[in-house]
């Protein structure tokens, strides 16, 4: 049975390479456009670890973080976050919101499946 | 030896199966906590155990721990799943020798994790 | 795939781009709406985000610009104003060609937005350009080097499951690196009543053999190692072998964990330090384990390591690689045998395949005869403790330098080069090396230098003894040789072929006798076994500045480089290394020389040896005959034969016992067809020849 990763992002071009990616790597990916979107297709469905982007209008990734750590089904799920590298703080909040670790932008997508096997164990 | 004629009464079993993960492990610990209220003795056993982790380690470390300080007897029953000694093993809990706080010399890390 | 991803990026790049023009003419209108400015900041972002993925480049430098100063408007720090909107959409309609591909790289235009949106952040508050960060994993140091034992004494932070890390995890990883050893820090954990089961009581300590480098350590605690405690240390750089690895008290000491006078107190007590320490709980359980793991970690990859290293080279007996050797020997005969064959056959088939063999054996020859080759420095290091003690003995201080220790040589040419060494260098400190005084007053350094070096040449291996003593005394040497009836007084000889008399038999010119040399047993000895190991010996000397003694060898004595010539209808071989070339002997020449045994080569007189009348053979020689001059201790002699026929590799049988003692002959050999060919001992040949027209 696959693992299921739910990727949080406004960007479609990014979505989609983020689902093509994890897809050819044998993971089953939901996609969302932004936090809000994320919770509502969620609703308490079970997955095994969500990608998120941290700046996305409606709820933004840290507040989607926050609250996704929240729910007890989601309190332990490896969160990790898409950032760039002018985001340092945002990397902190994201940290001390409950995100597991982060993905720096641009990524090709051989970092990215490493980074899902890493924190997936 | 007050030890062995506890041994003589019947102990409590407590049955561990399915995932001893961090999602259930407040659940692992009140049912640990109660059973170690309500008997002086208690086996636990390990069949039908999918999963496991450092929170269910730590768990069965403090039980232990608890028991010997309150002076009351747990045992780790035998079959392992392999899942289960795999955690222990390269969770790095196994011991040559139990701790200072292993005055029954009954540390449960010592044997049948190989 | 990259280009369908390209397109979707371009395609969703657009859409942003009505986006930020929309909401940039809406935030014209009301420039305080906080919602607008994120929709600007954010379709910027996302522009420069997704960019940067797919390899737009020029687009991620230049919209990074305008983010950066809409990430200051988004926090109150620049106003909207009419000329930011202006500028902001011409910036718009820049990264609209650049999309398109239509805008030049690095356009005038494009310059001056960059420009002025830098222009509006306030010195203090640029940041840095965009550049790829470094990533926390995808690159690996892969092969860093030989494998090194580190201990990792990690501690995580008590909260570490709740931002969804997996200790197990983490470990596993580490265990995908190399030799893995992990003992869990239990002490922490609480009773029952007082543990949050959610929290992370446990620390590890970790023994991890790696050649991947700290830095594949490192990416494994990437994203905890901020919030945790991380140590990592190396114990065990490789260098170390399994015996001598630290005991128990010793790494609790270096580790902190224990003082070194209660691990001397406890020393004291007995040798189970593990139990003494525990009964008086001075150090935790936990802490006794995890050194007592690290202990049988470091020994068991050292044991590995040994054993890996052990069955990387393996003892065969001497006896059996000599077999070898011969049996190589063999084959390399029968090759030639084939090759002859498949020439004579002209068949392209058969010609192929000869080849083919030509080329496995000539592999098989060099890697057999490989396997025999020692480096001379296993000789060399016996010698220091010789020159010691001699000098010692002697009076004498020396100092021995050997260089080239790792010039490799045929195992029983090593074996039989030993004697002579000793010799040589007996009589370097002996007659060489003056006395410190004499030196002194010379103005020398009262330590003289003996220099042993090996080096190859070619086939060859050159061995040379240098010292700095006194040199050889011309007129004495001289005058020894006229005493023994070699030379008359009257002789103008030159120092290399006087030199030479040396290492005749029965010549010593040592005035004192010493236990060491001057018995009149000596050069001649060495000489004798240089040249039954096909090498040739040679002296240089100047007066009060030292002397050099040379020897040439031959690689390997199995199997050499040899001259195929031919006398009526048998064969003969001449070492190519002794070899200089080949010159026509016509009848007319012989004429010339007056019955003198001298040919005229490149106006140099060189005395030659007729091989047809040394052996005896009957025939008459044809009408030019050939002469192979060789070289040999710096004097060229030819030898006459009739025909040259080419170089060749020669296997050298021995001759049996009743041809041993066959002077001019040092063995023999089989060639392609069967035939038996007669390997020539140069040396031997020309040696009375020599002597007799020098004296003529």
């Amino acid at each position: 049975m696959g693992k299921v990763i739910m990727a949080v992002d406004d960007s479609a071009s990014v979505r989609q390479m983020v689902s093509f990616t994890l897809q050819t790597a044998g993971y089953e990916v939901i996609t969302a456009v932004d936090g809000r979107d994320a919770l509502g297709k969620l609703n308490g469905r079970g997955i095994n670890m969500v990608i998120t982007d941290l700046n996305m209008p409606n709820l933004d990734g840290i507040g989607l973080i926050r609250q996704l750590r929240g729910e007890a089904r989601y309190k332990f799920i490896p969160i990790i976050m898409l950032t760039t590298e002018s985001q340092v703080e945002k990397k902190q909040a994201g940290k001390a919101a409950g995100a597991t670790g982060w993905i720096v932008k641009p990524f090709q997508p051989e970092q990215l499946v490493a980074v899902v096997k890493k924190v997936l164990g | 030896m007050k030890g062995k004629k506890k041994a003589l009464t019947e102990p409590q079993i407590i049955k561990f199966a399915g995932d001893l993960t961090i999602e259930n492990s407040q659940e692992l610990h009140k049912i640990l906590l109660t059973a170690l209220n309500n008997a002086n003795q208690l086996l636990v056993t390990f069949e039908g155990v999918t999963a496991a982790d450092l929170s269910f380690m730590q768990l069965l470390c403090s039980a232990h721990r608890t028991a010997v300080r309150t002076d009351k007897h747990l045992e780790l029953a035998s079959p392992r799943p392999g899942v289960l000694k795999a955690a222990v093993q390269e969770l790095g809990f196994i011991r040559d020798k139990g701790c200072v706080l292993d005055t029954q010399a009954s540390c449960i890390w010592k044997e049948g994790w190989e | 795939m990259k280009d369908k991803h390209r397109e979707a990026y371009r395609e969703e790049a657009y859409e942003l781009l009505a986006e930020l023009e929309e909401s940039l003419l809406a935030l014209e209108q009301d420039p305080e709406d906080e919602e607008l400015i994120g929709r600007v900041f954010r379709a910027l972002h996302t522009i420069k985000g997704s960019g940067a993925m797919f390899g737009f480049e020029d687009i991620v430098a230049f919209t990074h610009e305008v983010e950066t100063v809409f990430d200051q408007v988004r926090n109150g720090q620049v106003p909207v104003t009419k000329a930011l909107v202006d500028l902001s959409l011409a910036a718009r309609d820049e990264i609209r060609a650049m999309l398109d591909g239509g805008a030049p790289e690095d356009s005038l235009k494009k310059q001056e937005i960059m420009a002025a949106f830098r222009g509006l952040i306030p010195e203090a508050e640029m940041t840095a350009g965009p550049g790829p960060d470094p990533s926390p994993a995808g690159e690996e140091t892969l092969g860093a080097g030989t494998p090194v034992t580190y201990r990792i004494r990690f501690r995580p932070a008590a909260d570490i499951f709740l931002t969804g890390t997996n200790p197990l995890s983490l470990l596993h990883e580490l265990r995908q690196l190399g030799e893995f050893n992990v003992v869990a820090q239990t002490e922490a954990i609480p009773f029952l009543t007082d543990i949050n089961p959610e929290h992370c009581y446990t620390a590890w300590d970790i023994f991890l053999t790696t050649s991947r480098g700290l830095d594949a350590i490192a990416d494994v605690f990437i994203f905890v190692a901020d919030d945790s405690g991380l140590d990592i240390q190396v114990i065990d750089d490789g260098s170390g072998s399994a015996e001598d690895y630290k005991k128990l008290g010793e790494i609790l000491v270096a580790r902190g964990d224990l003082d070194e006078s209660s691990l001397k107190r406890y020393l004291a007590q007995g040798p189970l330090i593990g139990e003494a320490l525990l009964q008086e709980g001075l150090v935790s359980c936990d802490k006794v384990q995890s050194a007592l793991v690290e202990q049988r970690h470091v020994r068991t990859v050292q044991r590995k390591k040994q054993e890996a290293e052990g069955a990387a080279s393996l003892r065969v007996p001497a006896a059996k690689l000599d077999k070898l050797v011969d049996l190589v020997g063999e084959l390399v005969t029968v090759q030639a045998r084939l090759s002859q064959t498949a020439i004579d056959c002209n068949d392209p088939h058969l010609t192929s395949i000869a080849e083919e063999v030509e080329r496995l054996t000539c592999d098989l020859r060099d890697n057999a005869l490989n396997m025999r080759m020692l480096p001379i420095g296993t000789i060399f290091s016996k010698f220091q403790r010789l020159v010691r003690d001699l000098s010692a003995e002697l009076g004498r201080k020396v100092d021995l330098i050997t260089e080239g220790a790792e010039t490799e040589l045929d195992k029983t040419v090593l074996e039989r080069l030993n004697d002579p060494l000793v010799h040589l260098l007996r009589n370097s400190i002996d007659h060489g090396i003056e006395p410190p005084e004499v030196r002194l007053q010379a103005g020398k350094p009262g330590h003289g230098k003996i220099r042993l070096t090996a080096r190859h040449a070619g086939a060859q291996v050159i061995i040379q003894v240098q010292d700095d003593g006194g040199g050889l005394d011309h007129e004495t040497i001289k005058a020894k040789a006229v005493q023994m009836g070699w030379l008359t007084p009257e002789t103008e000889i030159s120092d290399k072929e006087l030199f030479n008399f040396i290492m005749s038999p029965g010549f010593s010119t040592a005035k004192e006798i010493t236990s060491v040399s001057g018995r009149g047993v000596g050069m001649d000895v060495v000489k004798k076994a240089i040249e039954a190991l096909q090498g040739s010996i040679e002296i240089d000397s100047q007066p009060g500045v030292g002397t050099a003694i040379t020897i040439k060898l031959p690689l390997t004595l199995a199997i050499i480089e040899g001259l195929l010539v031919t006398i009526d209808h048998d064969f003969f071989v001449v070492p190519l290394s002794v070899v200089t070339e080949c010159v026509e002997l016509t009848r007319e020449d012989v004429a010339r020389a007056h019955g003198h045994k001298i040919a005229k080569v490149r106006d140099e007189i060189v005395p030659y040896v007729h091989l047809r009348e040394r052996f005896d053979i009957e025939g008459r020689p044809p009408a030019i005959e050939q002469i192979v001059i060789t070289e040999m201790n710096g004097n060229k002699v030819g030898l006459v034969v009739d025909q040259v026929i080419g170089e060749q590799q020669t296997v050298i049988k021995s001759l049996g016992r009743v041809y041993r003692s066959a002077a001019g002959i040092s063995g023999a050999t089989l060639l392609g067809d069967g035939t038996v060919a007669l390997i020539l001992d140069a040396l031997q040949l020309v040696q009375g020849q020599q002597a007799g027209e020098l004296i003529n």
